[in-house]
């Protein structure tokens, strides 16, 4: 059988560009049909809308997406997270798509000698294990951080993500609340992600985004923010971030965008607003440092969106 | 690791205590200890090296077995004495280390700006801050004894041959360019026949041995080859002639000369001695079994580095980016000056990776690797790659016929010392374990111990 003949229903693993495969493929922790899928015109690129709303098709590379200027000009976090992740030879190859539906960067989930929650297996490895890159806000059975950079882009800016059997989904619909260790998303079997809608942009809105790692590039992000901004008459008007790294989903911060909203951007505000970043965090034993590692970026891209 | 200095009342160093546990696995003879024997003379040294053994793969720093961890320590202790003693830590090196080598890597040191305008200890106070630090490494001259080098004209082209390989560490080359040298032609017209053990027996690679161990046979054997070549020859070269080696192989038959390693010379500049010298009839003992058994000869002068290193620390994301790096190496003549410095380049890289990056994780249950990727096991980007500068101090070696030694192992083993004495410098924190990551880092600067 061919892959262009299979159906949704039947099981096989969708490759698009391969680059999270390929590898899983080598070393046997992916194992069985592959079913390979290609773009079509309304799955790549970019359709812009009439009142400056983008759709992204899946296909996209995080390459076009980095590289697109009208794009950076009107969802600066979305291109600054797709310039940040991975290395340029990922970026040329890798979609959009795939880098939502990629699997769990978790060392025990990546060796083959090891079961897991996401191979099968009873029980997490990592969390009585070796945890030193998971989460710090403890959500579920699984401990390993979700590895997409993009879904937390996405999730700061509010977007829908369409499948080819639902629409409207946003990113706390696709992959889950981090309630569920056996699945790194909440897509169903077979189903596949065709395109990202962004709301247009706000009028004066600022974005960063900033990964902190031990390297200066080409490193799986150990606490990565994305955070967009409207500061009007020298107060925030609007503030959403997005953390990525600590959790097993990415996370809204919540407790920042309340304690920033309407306050005067001042270092002061945001030294306090900082230290509520970690509200709601629960470390695992090798994790506390990323609390302080969440507080760094969210005070960073603070005092940067506000200089 | 546990380490203690003593210095006397008159500021000298009196008494040295280094204990290492290593964490080896299945394997044993861990020497990292030990190395503080050579480097550093006091009245008392107190040395132990544990084999911690266990079920895990065994495992130690690839380049300079042992080195880089006594570095780290020791290196680590002169500068926290220096602090405490509230003297610069290069001039307690000059002070403490009387190695005539060092000693003129010591004096180029100091006079680096970036080592002159550092500021005091933790006198910043940003979220960024910078600075410098120096830390010293030694290796063992080492040379293998029987090494054995055939220098050939065939067919008008010199051809010289030796049991031994190119690992990427730049043998062939130095072959290459000391033929070249002697015949006063261009490297890419010598021959150079290695990697076959039916060639006259070389030297294995390793232990910064293989410069050291062909280069005087080599030497010889081109002398002798010379000799036969003018009394062979069907005609004298022209009279002024601006490349008469060219022209006597151009009228030489097929001839060949071979050399074996010579014994170094026992004119050694002052201060230059064996190091087994300082361990006196064991230190004798030691020597003649590394002969015997190793077939390897521990030499006189010692092969030495000294770093100055500066970083910038990133204080609220614990990150540590290396600015630039002072690299100054004493291994005699270069030989090779642009492989030299790659390799003085790329010991500096590699001990960058040492110092912040590299970790085999395992899973303390199983065993099983987990760092067992390029995405998992970190080493260093070119991103995180440093402004390298190198220095080379070409003396130390006139005992050795050709005056050259080995690089491999000396040029990596202070870099990890240098950076975190640079860190402490920064921010007033002592980093203690390896690699110095953003969790260790964030974890020192707010006082609490790491995951």
């Amino acid at each position: 059988m061919t892959p262009t003949t299979m159906t949704a229903t039947q099981a096989g693993e969708f490759r698009a560009a391969g680059t999270d495969l390929s590898e899983r493929r080598r070393s046997g922790v992916s194992t069985g049909p592959l079913i390979d899928i290609s773009a079509a015109p309304d799955t790549i690129g970019m359709h812009w809308g009439a009142e400056g709303s983008l759709r992204i098709g899946a296909f996209t590379t995080i390459a076009a997406i980095a590289a697109d200027a009208r794009l950076a000009a009107a969802y600066p976090g979305i291109a600054a997270s797709a310039q940040g992740l991975a290395t340029p030879q990922v970026r040329h190859l890798a979609t959009l798509g795939g880098n939502l539906a990629q699997r769990s960067r978790c060392w025990y989930f990546r060796n083959p000698h090891i079961a897991c929650l996401k191979k099968g297996g009873s029980d997490c490895p990592a969390r009585s294990g070796n945890h030193l890159y998971h989460v710090a806000f403890d959500l579920g059975p699984c401990v390993a951080p979700h590895p997409s950079t993009m879904a937390a882009a996405l999730l700061a800016y509010e977007a829908k993500i369409t499948t080819d059997r639902r629409s409207s989904l946003t990113i706390g619909d696709l992959l889950g609340d981090g309630s569920n260790g056996t699945a790194d998303n909440a897509l169903q079997p077979g189903e596949l992600i065709k395109s990202v809608a962004l709301p247009s942009p706000l009028q004066g809105e600022r974005a960063l985004y900033k990964r902190a790692i031990s390297r200066t590039h080409a490193e799986w992000p150990l606490v990565e923010l994305c955070a967009r901004a409207v500061i009007r008459d020298g107060a925030f008007q609007f503030v959403r971030l997005a953390a990525g790294g600590i959790a097993p989903v990415p996370l809204r911060l919540v407790a920042v965008e309340a304690t920033l909203q309407g306050k005067q951007a001042s270092a002061a505000t945001i030294a306090s607003a900082a230290e509520q970043a970690t509200s709601g965090a629960k470390p695992l034993p090798m994790t506390g440092y990323k609390l302080d590692l969440l507080k760094g970026v969210v005070q960073d891209l603070l005092e940067r969106l506000t200089a | 690791m546990k380490i203690a200095l003593l210095p006397s009342d008159q500021g000298e160093l009196k008494a040295l205590s280094l204990t290492a546990y290593a964490d080896t696995g299945a394997a044993t003879n861990s020497t990292i200890a030990a190395l503080a024997r050579l480097i550093y003379p006091a009245e008392g040294k107190e040395l132990a090296d544990f084999d911690v053994i266990s079920n895990l793969p065994a495992g130690a720093p690839f380049r300079g077995p042992g080195g880089p961890p006594m570095a780290f320590a020791l290196e680590q202790a002169i500068d926290e004495a220096a602090l405490r003693m509230n003297v610069d830590p290069i001039a307690l090196r000059k002070r403490w280390d009387p190695d005539p080598n060092r000693q003129r890597l010591y004096d180029w040191a100091s006079s680096l700006d970036v080592w002159r305008n550092r500021k005091p200890i933790a006198t910043q106070s940003g979220r960024y801050r910078r600075g410098v630090g120096v830390a010293t490494g030694y290796w063992l001259y080492l040379w293998q004894p029987r090494s054995k080098v055939e220098v050939a004209v065939k067919g008008g082209r010199l051809v010289a041959s030796t049991a031994t390989q190119d690992i990427g560490t730049g043998t062939r080359t130095v072959i290459a360019n000391t033929v070249a040298r002697e015949f006063g032609l261009e490297p890419h017209e010598i021959d150079v026949r290695i990697g076959d053990s039916k060639l006259p027996e070389g030297p294995g690679s390793g232990g910064s041995r293989v410069t050291a161990s062909v280069i005087p046979p080599m030497l010889l054997a081109i002398e002798k080859l010379k000799a036969a070549i003018q009394q062979n020859a069907k005609r004298q070269p022209a009279p002024g002639s601006n490349a008469p080696w060219r022209e006597w192989l151009a009228a030489s038959p097929d001839l060949s000369a071979s050399g074996v390693r010579p014994e170094d010379s026992r004119q050694m500049a002052p201060g230059i001695e064996s190091p087994l010298k300082q361990a006196g009839f064991m230190g004798w003992i030691f020597g003649w079994m590394m002969r015997r058994f190793s077939n390897l000869v521990i030499g006189a002068g010692m092969p030495s580095s000294v770093q100055v290193i500066e970083v910038e620390v990133d204080t609220w994301l614990g990150h540590v980016r290396v600015v630039n790096v002072h690299t100054g190496i004493a291994v005699g003549k270069i030989v090779a000056p642009a492989l030299a410095h790659s390799q003085a380049a790329g010991a500096v890289i590699q001990g960058i990776g040492y110092a912040l990056y590299e970790a085999r994780e395992v899973d303390s249950r199983t065993g099983d690797v987990l760092s067992g990727g390029m995405e998992d096991y970190r080493i260093p980007g070119i991103a995180d790659t440093p402004v390298i500068d190198v220095h080379f101090d070409q003396g130390g070696f006139d005992h050795v016929l050709g005056g050259s030694v080995g690089i491999g192992e000396v040029a990596t083993v202070p870099t990890s010392p240098a950076v975190a004495n640079a860190i402490l410098n920064a921010t007033g924190v002592r980093l203690t374990e390896l690699p110095i990551r953003p969790d260790r880092l964030v974890a020192a600067l707010k006082g609490r111990a790491a995951a």
